[in-house]
């Protein structure tokens, strides 16, 4: 048979064709007929997710993603196509997943139990976030950058003189100080003994005592709530999300103490006034090398004011003489109007009792650790007028913390801080 | 002596940019001639030869790399678990690069050395002579109608070379890996996109493109004689070969971003 | 009809022709005869705009086409026919469709009259009834014959011979010498023959030019180059071994 130049190259090309439309209609997953109903989802990012991905309710496939599209304020829309037949129920979580090893994108369904009715074609829903603590660390990691540059600077402080020389001063006076507040517990017992004109001051102080068994109350039952079940996961996860919050502040508060720290006139008030830190440490070793179990450790925190946009910066040296005892002596609030702190305790790292002067004031702290990385401190302080000031440290690396701090919580003047600390 | 490299170093290079100028004008005059109308029956008869004609050997070759592409894909994915992937990886290597590239080596050893050799022996015969005389333009009459072939049939025969591409690796995978048949296609239809089959078209396109305008360049500036002609076939073949696995590689870039 | 003005051409710095000024008339045959390599043919591709002079003016019907781009110059090219030394016939196709190639290119002629033109042309060369053959099955001389009637099929006013008659016995050039004197006489074509066959050129040509070393020393009716003195041109027509030969040969004669 002779088959000519035409019906060659036709016959040829019309097969082509033919191969080229199955193709395509095999990989574009393009159906005849019944099309399925839209939906329509709103994430605030996406992950890669594209055109053609596919959408699985509790592992199954139901459909395919059609459109992607940027919308100017909520975020990303997803638009998808269940198969016919397909019924959502209301309330289902749409969260965006990833496939194997080669890493295809699908949106995931996660039923929800108690729903009586099913989406709708072109519903809209909005796509829930997957958070964890990598995205925190992810975060805290660009933090840290730029701590260490703080750290950098802030060694140049503590290797002065200067500072050498103040903070001999504060150790020796340290003795001092607690003589002077031992006569002024005995002068308290003596004048409740004598029943004098001082009531104020009593009812100041009953009320003092009544806030730190309060406060210790509270932070029993959250330990007992850690050490329970997990009943109180919620709330560490709020804490979580707090923090986290507070790490993206912390984030731009790093940048703005960059300026802090260079400015001169800054500089020179952190230098006067941190009268502690590494010489504390060196001469506190020096004073103390007769007891044997000494360890002190200095520690430096920058914080943010959210109330009024201030930066704050503390200081301190832990002493611990003993396995159960310490001494901290700091200062709080440098260069604006400095508060010195003495206090001396007993306790470990899961539950820890202060006493002595803070914030300048006579006052008492319980310090207690919730879960690994995170602990909480509270302290009632001024007899005066009574404040509460309750702590929190996130480890987010072995030397450091992110710090949550409230002053004053039991008053109007309530201070927000948030910061990062180092320890040395 | 040095000076003689510098001058030989020197004549290459004029010599290559002389070449590739005239590839340019030629390239530049065969698109000039397209906005008329093309011999239909010219493009229709080149079609057939150069590329019906070219399917059987197409096939050939990639059925049997497909086959081997799949021999060497499955044997490691399977020691990682990943079988479920060995489909789509050779669907995708088809039709992005094996497919088009393997075809447009196999059409520019046969349908590029056989423009060449019959326009170079119509060169040296006098022929293009003779219809430039006849007041035929060479280009009009050779060139276009071959051009138009090349770029419509090389990416027909890519899609020939697809299918039996994924067939061969269909055959391999199922038969010999033991990837079970639904697993393997299943896979092709999970990790292919539509985009990878029009990629690989549009590079065939440019393939065609290529060999024929190769073939013809090589083929108008033939030497004397029949050692001429043999001397340009053979440097018509080596030359589209290289252009495209040079232009492959910026097609992937562009296309496949 | 056509005038060559001070053409040179040079390939790669070797200069072919140097100032070639020469006038075809209308209706005129003119034979140019020189050596092997003197520039014969590349005078005759010159004239048909296969290659372009590197200095100087080729008219053509009052037009000059060294300038003319392709498109312009096959314009000018479709009132002219060529006949190549080794034939040029189109290889992939049979004699018949070779013959009707012009035809079936430039005019609108149906395929009937294309045929009826095909089969007297080939009649004229007397290859008649060979329309289906293929080139490769013919022999030189039936080949330069198909090649003369693929030329005249479509009446060119020009007919340009480059070397009709070389590589072919006595009879066969007689034969394609009576056929350009018969295109000439029915299709009154003017007509430029290349060639160094001497008794063609003598018999078919109304003037001759004489070309050697890239330049004309000689243009002359028949008559006038057999009598040239020039003892180039007789070294050339008698076949002498030296330009000297001749000029003895004369003196000896007085």
């Amino acid at each position: 048979m002779n088959i000519s130049t035409e019906a060659k190259v036709g016959s040829m090309s019309l097969i082509a064709c033919m191969l080229l439309i199955y193709i395509m209609i095999h990989l574009s997953g393009f159906t005849f007929g019944d099309k399925g109903y839209p939906v329509q989802a709103v994430f605030r990012q996406v992950n890669g997710l594209k055109e053609g991905n596919i959408v699985r309710y509790a592992g199954v496939d139901v459909g395919r993603i059609i459109e992607v599209r940027v919308l100017p304020q909520e975020g990303v829309q997803v638009t998808m196509v269940m198969d016919p037949g397909v019924k959502i129920p209301e309330g289902s979580k749409f969260l965006i997943g990833a496939d194997g090893l080669m890493g295809e994108k699908y949106i995931n369904i996660i039923p929800t139990d108690n729903s009586s009715s099913y989406l709708l074609p072109n519903a809209k829903v909005k796509g829930e976030e997957i958070q964890g603590l990598d995205e925190l660390i992810a975060s805290s990691d660009r933090v840290l950058a730029e701590v260490h540059d703080l750290v950098k600077s802030l060694n140049e402080i503590v290797g002065d003189d200067k500072v050498k020389a103040a903070m001999k001063n504060t150790i020796l006076n340290a003795q001092e100080i607690t003589d002077n507040m031992n006569i002024m517990m005995g002068n308290l017992a003596r004048m409740t003994q004598e029943n004098g004109d001082i009531n104020v001051t009593v009812k100041n102080l009953s009320a003092m005592s009544r806030s730190l068994r309060e406060a210790s109350a509270r932070a029993e039952v959250m330990m007992q709530a850690v050490d329970n079940d997990g009943k109180t996961a919620r709330d560490l996860q709020e804490t979580l999300v707090n923090i986290k919050n507070t790490s993206i502040r912390v984030e731009k508060m790093a940048a703005a103490l960059e300026g802090v720290v260079t400015d001169p006139e800054t500089a020179q008030n952190i230098k006067d006034t941190l009268k502690n830190a590494r010489m504390a440490s060196e001469r506190a070793n020096k004073m103390l090398t007769k007891v044997s179990s000494i360890d002190t450790k200095v520690g430096f925190e920058t914080l943010y004011n959210q109330d009024t946009g201030k930066y704050s910066s503390n200081a301190d040296l832990k002493i611990n003489t003993s396995p159960t005892d310490f001494a901290i002596i700091g200062v709080s609030h440098i260069g604006d109007g400095s508060k010195g702190n003495f206090q001396v305790g007993k306790g470990n790292e899961e539950f820890a009792g202060r006493a002595g002067v803070i914030e300048s004031k006579v006052g008492v702290g319980v310090d207690t650790k919730i879960g690994k990385q995170m602990s909480l401190s509270l302290d009632v302080y001024d007899p005066q007028d009574v404040r509460v000031k309750l702590r929190s440290l996130y480890q987010v690396a072995p030397d450091t913390f992110i710090v949550g701090q409230s002053d004053g919580i039991n008053k109007q003047d309530e201070q927000t801080y948030f910061g990062v600390r180092r320890n040395f | 002596m040095l000076l003689a490299i510098v001058e030989s170093i020197g004549r290459q290079v004029i010599l290559w940019m002389e070449n590739s100028g005239r590839i340019i004008i030629l390239v530049g005059n065969t698109l000039f001639h397209l906005r008329e109308k093309p011999r239909m029956n010219h493009v229709l008869h080149q079609m057939a030869h150069l590329g019906v004609d070219s399917l059987p050997i197409v096939l050939l070759t990639i059925l049997f790399t497909g086959m081997v592409i799949t021999l060497q894909t499955a044997t490691e994915f399977i020691k990682y678990g990943a079988q479920s992937s060995v489909g789509g990886v050779v669907a995708i290597a088809m039709a992005r690069e094996l497919a088009p590239v393997l075809t447009g080596v196999v059409v520019a050893g046969r349908v590029g050395a056989a423009i060449t050799a019959e326009i170079g022996s119509m060169k040296v015969t006098e022929q293009i002579d003779a219809l430039r005389v006849m007041a035929i333009n060479p280009i009009k009459y050779l060139v276009v109608p071959r051009l138009l072939a090349c770029v419509i049939m090389v990416p027909i025969l890519v899609i020939f070379a697809d299918v039996i591409g994924t067939v061969g690796g269909y055959l391999v995978a199922t038969l010999y890996a033991g990837i079970s048949s639904f697993t393997y296609i299943h896979s092709i239809t999970l990790f292919t996109v539509v985009n990878d089959i029009i990629g690989g078209l549009v590079k065939a396109m440019f393939f065609g493109g290529i060999i024929a305008i190769i073939g013809c360049y090589k083929g108008l500036t033939t030497g004397e004689g029949a050692e001429g002609v043999g001397r340009a076939t053979t440097a018509s073949v080596v030359s589209s070969i290289i252009l495209i696995f040079i232009s492959n590689y910026f097609l992937s870039l562009v296309l496949y971003r | 009809m056509i005038k060559l003005e001070n053409i040179s051409m040079s390939f790669h710095g070797k200069h072919i022709l140097q100032g070639i000024d020469l006038e075809v008339k209308k209706g005129e045959t003119l034979v140019v005869i020189g050596p092997s390599g003197s520039g014969k043919s590349t005078l005759l591709r010159l004239m048909v705009g296969l290659l372009k002079p590197t200095q100087g003016e080729v008219w053509i019907k009052g037009q000059e086409i060294s300038h003319l781009s392709e498109d312009n110059l096959n314009k000018v090219r479709i009132g002219m026919g060529m006949v190549f030394q080794y034939s040029a016939l189109f290889d992939s196709m049979t004699v018949g469709d070779n013959v009707a190639f012009g035809l079936r290119e430039h005019t609108a002629m149906t395929e009937a009259e294309i045929q009826k033109i095909v089969a007297r042309n080939l009649r004229m060369v007397g290859l008649a009834g060979q329309q289906d053959v293929m080139p490769n099955e013919l022999s030189g001389g039936m080949k330069k014959r198909v090649s003369l009637a693929r030329a005249i099929a479509i009446r060119p006013e020009i007919m340009l011979y480059d070397e009709p008659t070389a590589g072919l016995d006595p009879i066969m050039s007689g034969t394609i010498d009576r056929l350009i004197m018969n295109a000439k006489r029915v299709l009154c074509v003017t007509s430029v023959v290349v060639t160094h066959h001497m008794s063609s050129a003598f018999k078919i040509a109304d003037r001759v030019a004489m070309i050697h070393g890239g330049r004309i020393i000689e243009v002359g009716t028949v008559e006038q180059i057999r009598q040239s003195e020039n003892p180039v041109v007789q070294q050339f027509i008698l076949g002498l071994k030296s330009p000297s030969a001749y000029v003895r040969r004369r003196s000896e004669m007085r």
